[in-house]
């Protein structure tokens, strides 16, 4: 094999590694009703073709919901400014991939940067309430890049709501 | 961009200004009448110094609660810091009395994270509305910032 090939193979290998590997937090997210919950923790991204398979959880459009989450970062090596991204927006239909987050779409939406040495946490606690039937993601994420999407590492339930 | 951009943008983009507060806040309720703004006020006294913005709203019309709250200390990373807020009835708008003790909330919820100086930050923004007439207390504060005091931003909502 030739120089020009192994080094080929050796970085198509190290974007596979990066990846697979996310953005080095580990996500929990959990979502209540008061009569059902739903948990996740984060798992790999899918491919970009890939139908996206989620948790549900099935309410009714006057409960009252309260998702908590927790990122932990896991990677030895200090995250600096990491963003932590929360959010519930409509989708069109089941394992749809995150729309765009239009304000009419959103319901509910949080942010906050911080450092995150190894084993260091962020957590939350949002109540919110739906009006109109239909399917909503509710997703945390860490670690994301606005400007380089499929880097984060996530948790994400859908709520199925009647 | 990808389509957390927009509001997480915001987040990022969110500065504090250089006073003497821990903490600079902003508080927002937005309705179809009034878009009143609180700032960062001290705890102690609980109900703090300034009086507090009043929003009015249609009951069971559709809300936007915001806020940005914003590390202004420069000197260290505040640690394991609790943001609280919540949305509670209260007796009358335009006074200084805290929640009503006797009512449920409206709405309460936290988050608990580092705030680094000048970068560190939270903001969230929720559709809300309210059923019920009445007078509100909608309020964001600080707890456990390691501090003889605590920062918080208030508004009164009143629904007709």
């Amino acid at each position: 094999m030739r120089i020009a090939q192994i080094a080929g193979l050796a970085a198509v290998l190290l974007l596979g590694c990066t990846f697979a590997r996310g953005a080095g937090f580990a996500a929990e997210l959990k979502v209540t009703d008061g009569k059902a919950t739903q948990s996740d923790k984060n798992k790999p991204p899918p491919a970009p073709d890939q139908t996206v398979h989620r948790v549900t959880l099935e309410s009714s459009a006057d409960a009252h919901f309260t998702a908590t989450w927790k990122v932990v970062r896991k990677d030895t090596v200090e995250a600096k400014d990491a963003l932590v991204h929360f959010v519930v927006v409509k989708l069109d239909r089941q394992g749809q991939a995150v729309p765009a987050l239009e304000p009419g779409r959103v319901t509910i939406e949080c942010a906050l940067t911080m450092d995150f040495a190894k084993d260091k946490t962020a957590s939350g606690s949002q109540p919110f309430s739906i009006d109109s039937p239909g399917i909503y993601l509710v997703r945390i994420e860490a670690g994301g890049d606005p400007d380089k999407p499929g880097q984060e590492d996530f948790a994400e339930i859908e709520l199925i709501v009647k | 961009m990808k389509p957390l951009a927009m509001f997480a943008a915001a987040v990022l983009l969110f500065s504090a200004a250089a006073r003497a507060e821990h903490f600079k806040i902003e508080l927002t309720v937005k309705s179809a009448m009034d878009e009143p703004t609180a700032h960062a006020d001290t705890d102690p006294p609980p109900q703090g110094s300034n009086p507090r913005p009043v929003c009015h709203a249609k009951r069971g019309e559709d809300l936007t609660f915001q806020f940005f709250f914003t590390s202004n200390f420069p000197h260290e990373t505040l640690k394991n810091v609790a943001v609280h807020y919540y949305i509670a009835p209260e007796k009358e708008a335009g006074k200084r009395d805290m929640a009503d003790p006797g009512k449920p909330m409206v709405l309460e919820g936290s988050f608990t994270m580092d705030f680094k100086p000048v970068t560190g930050r939270v903001g969230l923004r929720q559709k809300i509305h309210i059923d019920q007439p009445g007078t509100y207390i909608v309020r964001v504060e600080s707890q456990h910032s390691d501090s003889d005091h605590e920062h918080f931003a208030a508004l009164d909502l009143v629904v007709e």
